[in-house]
C-alpha cells in the first residue's frame, strides 16, 4: 500500500489535477449557495422547505399563543377548517355573483327566460365554438336544465375543429395573428364533417344558444385595425367576424329564438345584434369559465334567477368613435434614444406614423425578418422598453359614457356644435357627418334589463350640510310592476351646471355622472321599497386646475335622478327641464325620477363657491399637486384638450391629417430631465447632509421592545418610534425595500418576516389551496372584477371581500395584490379583466367594499395600480399626460373612495384600506412610484392614507432613494434573500430627510402588519429562526468538501512537488 | 522554436485550447451583450477575467515549455482555473436575471433579444465552465517531456 502511495508521490501532476478539479468545485459549490440563499424564498416555494422560521412561546406577558383573527364560522365545524364547507361558500357566492352580474342587455318577445311545457324541458342547441369549445362548463350547466341538442355538441367535440378566441394576454411577441386572430368553424367546415347536421335542429328548435368570446389579459391590448384579422372584419377584432354572423345566420334562419352571450370585458362591435330583429336575447356574462359561473348563467336563462346587472361600461357601435381612441396605442418619443428606450423601429400598418402600429421588426437567428407584437414586459427602468412611451389623453373627461352621454345633451340642447361629425377617417371611417345618439350607442353605461319592469321615482331630498361637507339625503321608491320577482340596482346620478366660468377656466363637465348607487332588496310583484340614498356633494364638485385650483360648486340648478342606466337618468332630467322627442331626444323621460334643485352657498364669491370642498375629510387643504401631468405645463410644449364648448375645434383629431397633432413629441429641458428620471434631490457621499441633520436619525438604540408587542397597536402609539429607533440601518433598508413576497426578518425588533404576499390577483391557486375541497372554489379562481362590479352590490362585493379574507387568515398571507381600481379608458384595454369599469364611483365603491370585507378578516389588501394604468402597452414608464381635473375627477377618485372608506368612518376610528400597489407608468414625465405630489401631496396628505405601498415588481428600483423621499414604500420584491440593493447603504445614510422618510416607511409597514391576520402566529416573544434545510446542508457539505478536498489536495501537491525534487536531486 | 514545442507532452496543448475556449466564451458573451438592454451588470469584471484566464493559460503553456513542469508553472495553471472558474461564478450571477424573465417566467419569453442574452448567456458559461475543466484536466498530466 505504502509502496503504491509512493509511486503516486512521485507524481506531483495528479495532486495538480485534484486540486485543479477541486477549485472547480469549490467555485461551483459557492455559486450554487449564493443563488439558493438569493432565491430562498423561490426556492422554499418549490421545494418545501422552511429556509426561516418563526419560533413563538409563550412567555410571561404572553401566557396564551392567541389568535388575531379567525375564519368564519359558516366554514368551521367544531372550530376546524371543514373544507368541505369552505369550497361549498365559494361556489355558492360565485354562482351569486353571475346571477346578479350578468346583464340582460335583449330580451324581445320574452325571448327569455326559457321554460318547457310543464315538466319537460327546453329542447336547445348550442351553435358556435364559443360555447362548445371555450366554455364547456356552460355547456354542461344548461345540459342540466335543458336538453342540448347532441348532434350538434358532438360535432365540436370530436371532429377536431378548432376554436380560440381572440386574446391579447401575455402576447409577448407573438404574431398579429396569433393574438387577434379569431378561429371559428364556419358553416362549410361543420358541413365537411358532418353534412347533415341541421337536420338535428328540428328536434331541439326551442332556442339556439351562442356565445361570443373575446379574451383579456395583462400584457397588451387589443389593437386599432384589422392586421391579424380574418378579412371581413369592420376596424379591429373587437367587432363580430365573419363566422361568427355567419353562425348567428345560422341560428336565426332556424330557430325562432336565438340567444346571444357575451363573454368579454372588451366591449365589442354589436350594434347588428342590436338591430336584427331575429336575435331576441342578447346577454352580457362577464368572462369567467368555471363551474358556478357557468350555473349561474343556467339558472337565469332557465329563469331561477332574474338578471339584475348593470353594464360596467358603454357599447358603441363604433369601438373607435371615443375620443379616447385618438390618442390610443404606442407613441415612441421621437429621440428615443437619449431618453433611455429601446432603439427599435416601429412599422407597418398603424394609425399613424409613429404611433399604434406597435410592431417591430426582428431578424432571428436563420437571418429571416419578421415582424412582431411589441408589448412591454420588465418592470423595471432603462431596461425596458415602454420606456420610451408616452400618450396624451386629450380627450379629457369626455370618455365613455361621459362623452357619448354628454354630446347627446349637447345635441338636444342645440348647442357647441354637438352635431356636427368631423374627421372620420382611416380607422376612424364613418360615413356619417352628423351626430346622432342612437347610431352612436348600443348600450350604455348602467343599462340592464330584468324579466320583471321596476317604476323608480325620487320623492324626497333632505341635506346635512357642514362648514366643508354637504350630504344629501335622498329617498327613491322602487316599484316592481311586473310579474316575477326581481332586484334592481338604484343607481343615483347628478348633473351640474356648464356655466360661464366653467367655459374660460377650461373646467368641464359631464352632462351626467353616476354619484352613488343601492340595490333593492328581492322585490315581489307589486312591492315597494323606499330606500335612502345618501349622496356626497364631494362627488359632484369639479376640480378648477386653472383658477381656484381646488374643488368648486357654480351656483344655479343642479339634478339628481335616478334610471336603467346613465342614458335614462339622463332623459329623466331632460323631461324636467322640458325637452322631449321634438327635440331630438330619442325617447321621453319620466320627470318623476329627476329632482332639481339650486346651489347657492354663502361663501360663494361670482358664482363659484371655491371653499366648501377645499379641504379633504382629513382636514387638508386641497390644491394643485400633479404640476407636469399636463403636457402643458411643460415650456414649449402645448396641447389641446377636449372642451365641451366646442366639439368640433377642440376634438382629438386623427394622427393621420391634422399636422398639430403631437405625434413625434420630442423629450427636451425640463421633459427629458423627468422622462430620464430625475424628480426629487438626495443627499450623496459627494454632497452629505449636514452632520446635525443626520445625527438626529438614531439606529441600533436599546430596547425591550419587540414587534409582537404591537399587536393592534394605534398608528399614534408612541412605542412605535422606540421601536423603530432600535432597527439597524440595513435592517431599515431592508424592511423598505422589501414589500412583497419575501420579507428579510427584522431580528433587533422581533419582526420573523416570510412570504406573505399572494401570487396573482387572487388567493394561491387551487393546485396548491390545501384549505379548499377537491381543489374547488379558492377565491382567487374568479377573476371577474367587472362582473362584481355590474352587480351594482355593494353587499355581494363586501361577502367577496370577506371570502378573500378568509382564504388570507387559511393561507397564511396577509397580503393580496388586489382589488385593480384603474379605468377602462377605451375598450381596448387589455387589462380590463382587472379592473372594473369605465366609471370611477362604482369601481371606487365596488374597491372599497372588497377592501372593507377583506379588511375584517385582518387581510391587506393592495388597491392597484396607482394610478393611471390605462393601456398595457409601453406600461412600464409611459409618460400619461392629462390634467389635473381628469386626474383627479377620474381614477384618483375611485381610488380615493376604496382608500378613505368613508362610510365605514366612526367617531372613534377612521378606517381605511391599508394597502396599495403603485403602477409602471408615469404621470407626465414622473414616475408614479416617485410622485410627491400624488404619493405624498393627495395620498398621504389629502386622504389621510396610512399603510403599506408596494411596487410593481421592482419597478423603479434604480430610483429607491427618490422613491421613499416621495412618499413610496417599498418594492414587490421576489425574495427574502435577494438583498443586492441592500448591501448598499451607501446610497441612503447621507440624506437625513431620506432617512426619516424611510423610518416612517417601516413605521406604517409594522403597523399594517401589527393590525393584520399576520398576527396569528406572532406575540412578543416571536423571532425568526434560520432553519438548517436540505439543501442548505447540501451546498455546505459541497463546500466543506471540496474546500477541504482542496486544501488536502493542494498540501499534497505541494509535498509531491518537494519528494520529488529530492528524488531528482 | 522547434526545441520549445518537442519539449512539450501532449497534455500540454490542452492549455492554449483552454485558452482559445476562454476566448470564444468572451466573444459569446460579447454576443449576448449585443442589445443595449441586456447588457450584463459585471461584463467588465468577466472581461477582465477572461483576458486574465487566457494569459495565464497561455503562461503557463509557455511556462511548461521552457522552465517544465515545476511549482511555478503548477501555480499559474492553478490560478487560471480558478479565474476561469471565477468567469463562471460571475457570468451566472450577472445573468440570473434575465434566466428569471425568460425561462421562470413568462415575463419576457419569446422576445427575441431576451432570448440571445439569456441563450447565450448560458452558452457561455458552458463555454467557460469547458475551459475550466480542459485545464483541469490537463492538471493531472505531466506537461513537459523534461519533467518525465
Amino acid at each position: 500500500m505504502l509502496k503504491k502511495f509512493s509511486i503516486i508521490f512521485k507524481k506531483p501532476a495528479i495532486f495538480r489535477g485534484l486540486t485543479a478539479i477541486f477549485a472547480f468545485l469549490l467555485v461551483v459549490t459557492l455559486l450554487a449557495a449564493d443563488l439558493l440563499e438569493a432565491n430562498r424564498t423561490m426556492v422554499d416555494q418549490a421545494l418545501g422547505t422552511k429556509s426561516e422560521i418563526i419560533i413563538t412561546e409563550e412567555d410571561e406577558e404572553n401566557p396564551t399563543l392567541y389568535t388575531a383573527f379567525t375564519p368564519d364560522e359558516d366554514i368551521l365545524t367544531d372550530g376546524k377548517l371543514d373544507r368541505t364547507k369552505n369550497a361549498n361558500t365559494h361556489t355558492d357566492l360565485y354562482t351569486r355573483l353571475h346571477e346578479e352580474g350578468a346583464v340582460l342587455l335583449k330580451n324581445e318577445n320574452k325571448t327569455l327566460p326559457l321554460t318547457g311545457e310543464g315538466a319537460e324541458k327546453p329542447k336547445v342547441t348550442l351553435l358556435g365554438g364559443g360555447i362548445n369549445k371555450n366554455y364547456p362548463n356552460l355547456r354542461t350547466a344548461l345540459g342540466k336544465v335543458f336538453d342540448v341538442n347532441p348532434t350538434v355538441t358532438e360535432l365540436y367535440s370530436n371532429s377536431g375543429l378548432k376554436y380560440s378566441a381572440p386574446n391579447p394576454g401575455w402576447a409577448l411577441n407573438k404574431t398579429l395573428e396569433f393574438t387577434y386572430n379569431l378561429v371559428e368553424p364556419s358553416v362549410a367546415e361543420l358541413r365537411a364533417v358532418d353534412p347533415d347536421f341541421d337536420s338535428s335542429f328540428t328536434q331541439y328548435n326551442d332556442a339556439a344558444i351562442i356565445v361570443l368570446v373575446r379574451g383579456n389579459g395583462e400584457g397588451a391590448d387589443y389593437r386599432p385595425g384589422t392586421a391579424g384579422t380574418q378579412g371581413g372584419v369592420a376596424r379591429s377584432a373587437l367587432a363580430l367576424y365573419p363566422n361568427e354572423k355567419e353562425i348567428i345566420k345560422l341560428a336565426t334562419d332556424n330557430f325562432k329564438k336565438v340567444i346571444v352571450l357575451i363573454k368579454t370585458i372588451s366591449a365589442m362591435e354589436l350594434g347588428e345584434l342590436k338591430d336584427d330583429p331575429k336575435v331576441g336575447a342578447v346577454m352580457w356574462v362577464g368572462n369567467n369559465n368555471g363551474e358556478p359561473a357557468a350555473a349561474g348563467i343556467a339558472n337565469l336563462l332557465s329563469g331561477k334567477a332574474n338578471p339584475s346587472g348593470g353594464l360596467a361600461d358603454v357599447y358603441a357601435r363604433n369601438s373607435m368613435s371615443s375620443p379616447a381612441m385618438r390618442n390610443f396605442g404606442r407613441y415612441v418619443y421621437a429621440n428615443v434614444k437619449e431618453v433611455g428606450g429601446a432603439p427599435y423601429t416601429f412599422t407597418g400598418e398603424g394609425i399613424g406614423n409613429n404611433s399604434a402600429s406597435w410592431l417591430y421588426t426582428f431578424t432571428d437567428s436563420n437571418g429571416q425578418t419578421g415582424t412582431r407584437l411589441d408589448t412591454t414586459t420588465r418592470g423595471t427602468r432603462g431596461t425596458d422598453r415602454g420606456f420610451d412611451a408616452y400618450v396624451i389623453q386629450q380627450e379629457g373627461i369626455y370618455y365613455g359614457y361621459r362623452y357619448y352621454e354628454t354630446r347627446y345633451y349637447d345635441t338636444v340642447m342645440n348647442q357647441f356644435g354637438a352635431k356636427t361629425k368631423t374627421d372620420t377617417t382611416g380607422v376612424y371611417e364613418d360615413s356619417k357627418t352628423e351626430w346622432n345618439y342612437s347610431e352612436e350607442m348600443v348600450w350604455t353605461f348602467g343599462y340592464g334589463l330584468s324579466y320583471t319592469t321596476f317604476e323608480m321615482n325620487i320623492t324626497g331630498l333632505t341635506w346635512d350640510k357642514k362648514a366643508h361637507e354637504q350630504i344629501a339625503h335622498l329617498t327613491v321608491t322602487v316599484k316592481n310592476t311586473g310579474d316575477v320577482a326581481g332586484k334592481t340596482p338604484v343607481q343615483v346620478y347628478g348633473q351640474s351646471p356648464y356655466t360661464q366660468y366653467d367655459k374660460t377656466n377650461l373646467v368641464e363637465k359631464s352632462a351626467i355622472q353616476l354619484l352613488t348607487f343601492e340595490k333593492t332588496k328581492l322585490l315581489q310583484p307589486d312591492e315597494t321599497q323606499t330606500l335612502t340614498i345618501d349622496v356626497d356633494l364631494q362627488d359632484l364638485a369639479s376640480y378648477d386646475y386653472k383658477k381656484a385650483k381646488t374643488y368648486i360648486m357654480d351656483t344655479g340648478d343642479y339634478y339628481f335622478a335616478v334610471g336603467n342606466g346613465a342614458h335614462d337618468a339622463l332623459n329623466n332630467i331632460l323631461a324636467v327641464q322640458g325637452k322631449t322627442t321634438a327635440d331630438g331626444m330619442d325617447y321621453d323621460g319620466r320627470k318623476q325620477a329627476a329632482y332639481k334643485w339650486s346651489y347657492d352657498a354663502e361663501r360663494a364669491e361670482n358664482g363659484v363657491d371655491a371653499f366648501t370642498f377645499s379641504q379633504s375629510k382629513a382636514g387638508v387643504t386641497i390644491t394643485n399637486q400633479l404640476q407636469y401631468a399636463d403636457l402643458n405645463d411643460y415650456d414649449g410644449y402645448s396641447t389641446t384638450y377636449l372642451s365641451r364648448q366646442d366639439w368640433v375645434g377642440t376634438f382629438p383629431k386623427s394622427p393621420v391629417t391634422d399636422n398639430n397633432y403631437v405625434t413625434s413629441l420630442k423629450a427636451e429641458g425640463k421633459l427629458f430631465q423627468h422622462v430620464t428620471g430625475n424628480y426629487i434631490d438626495v443627499h450623496t457621499a459627494d454632497k452629505p447632509d449636514t452632520a446635525a441633520n443626520l445625527a438626529g436619525v438614531k439606529f441600533g438604540q436599546e430596547t425591550e421592545l419587540k414587534f409582537g408587542h404591537m399587536r393592534f397597536a394605534s398608528f399614534d402609539d408612541e412605542r412605535w418610534a422606540e421601536l423603530i429607533d432600535a432597527m439597524t440601518l440595513e435592517e431599515l433598508i431592508d424592511l423598505c425595500v422589501q414589500s412583497g413576497r419575501g420579507f428579510a426578518a427584522v431580528n433587533s425588533i422581533g419582526f420573523p418576516g416570510g412570504s406573505l404576499a399572494e401570487n396573482g390577483p387572487g388567493t394561491p391557486s387551487v393546485s396548491n389551496a390545501p384549505w379548499n375541497d377537491d381543489g374547488k372554489g379558492s377565491a382567487g379562481d374568479f377573476s371577474g372584477f367587472a362582473l362584481i362590479a355590474s352587480t351594482f352590490s355593494r353587499e355581494l362585493a363586501h361577502e367577496y371581500g370577506r371570502r378573500l379574507g378568509n382564504d388570507s387568515v387559511l393561507s397564511g398571507k396577509p397580503m393580496m395584490w388586489r382589488p385593480g381600481a384603474n379605468i377602462h379608458r377605451t375598450p381596448y384595454g387589455g387589462r380590463s379583466e382587472q379592473y372594473q369599469s369605465e366609471d370611477p364611483v362604482l369601481t371606487g365603491i365596488i374597491s372599497m367594499e372588497e377592501s372593507h370585507g377583506a379588511l375584517q378578516m385582518g387581510c391587506i389588501v393592495t388597491v392597484k395600480h396607482f394610478a393611471f394604468n390605462d393601456q398595457e402597452m409601453g406600461r412600464s414608464g409611459v409618460s400619461t399626460f392629462m390634467t389635473e381635473q381628469k386626474a383627479r375627477e377620474i381614477e384618483l377618485h375611485a381610488f380615493q373612495i376604496a382608500f378613505e372608506m368613508n362610510k365605514y368612518d366612526t367617531p372613534e376610528k377612521d378606517v381605511g384600506t391599508l394597502g396599495v400597489m403603485t403602477a409602471f407608468n408615469k404621470l407626465g414625465g414622473i414616475e408614479v412610484t416617485a410622485h410627491k405630489g400624488l404619493l405624498t401631496g393627495i395620498l398621504h396628505d389629502e386622504w389621510g392614507y396610512r399603510g403599506y405601498i408596494v411596487s410593481d415588481l421592482k419597478d423603479d428600483l434604480d430610483l429607491a432613494p427618490q422613491l421613499f423621499k416621495a412618499g413610496h414604500g417599498g418594492y414587490d420584491w421576489r425574495d427574502a434573500g435577494d438583498l443586492t440593493i441592500c448591501e448598499d447603504s451607501e446610497d441612503f445614510k447621507y440624506d437625513a430627510e431620506l432617512l426619516k422618510a424611510m423610518k416612517e416607511i417601516a413605521h406604517q409597514k409594522l403597523w399594517v402588519f401589527a393590525n393584520s391576520n399576520y398576527m396569528n402566529t406572532v406575540n412578543g416573544s416571536s423571532y425568526s429562526k434560520w432553519n438548517m434545510t436540505w439543501w442548505r446542508m447540501a451546498y455546505r457539505v459541497g463546500i466543506g468538501l471540496s474546500a477541504s478536498l482542496l486544501g488536502v489536495s493542494a498540501i499534497l501537491g505541494v509535498a509531491a512537488y518537494i519528494f520529488k525534487k529530492k528524488e531528482n536531486n | 522554436m522547434k526545441e520549445f514545442f518537442k519539449k512539450l507532452s501532449i497534455p500540454a496543448y490542452l492549455l492554449p485550447v483552454s485558452a482559445v475556449v476562454s476566448l470564444v466564451a468572451m466573444i459569446i458573451l460579447f454576443a449576448s451583450n449585443a442589445d443595449p438592454n441586456y447588457v450584463m451588470v459585471g461584463s467588465t469584471l468577466v472581461v477582465v477575467l477572461s483576458v486574465l484566464s487566457i494569459i495565464l493559460f497561455t503562461a503557463a503553456f509557455f511556462l511548461s515549455g521552457k522552465i517544465g513542469d515545476g511549482r511555478i508553472t503548477a501555480i499559474v495553471l492553478l490560478a487560471a482555473v480558478i479565474v476561469t472558474a471565477l468567469c463562471v461564478y460571475f457570468t451566472f450571477s450577472g445573468k440570473t436575471d434575465v434566466f428569471g424573465s425568460v425561462i421562470f417566467s413568462a415575463l419576457e419569453k419569446g422576445y427575441p433579444p431576451a432570448e440571445r442574452a439569456c441563450w447565450l448567456g448560458i452558452a457561455s458559461i458552458v463555454t467557460y465552465v469547458v475551459a475550466t475543466l480542459i485545464g483541469a484536466v490537463a492538471g493531472f498530466f505531466t506537461l513537459s517531456k523534461k519533467s518525465k
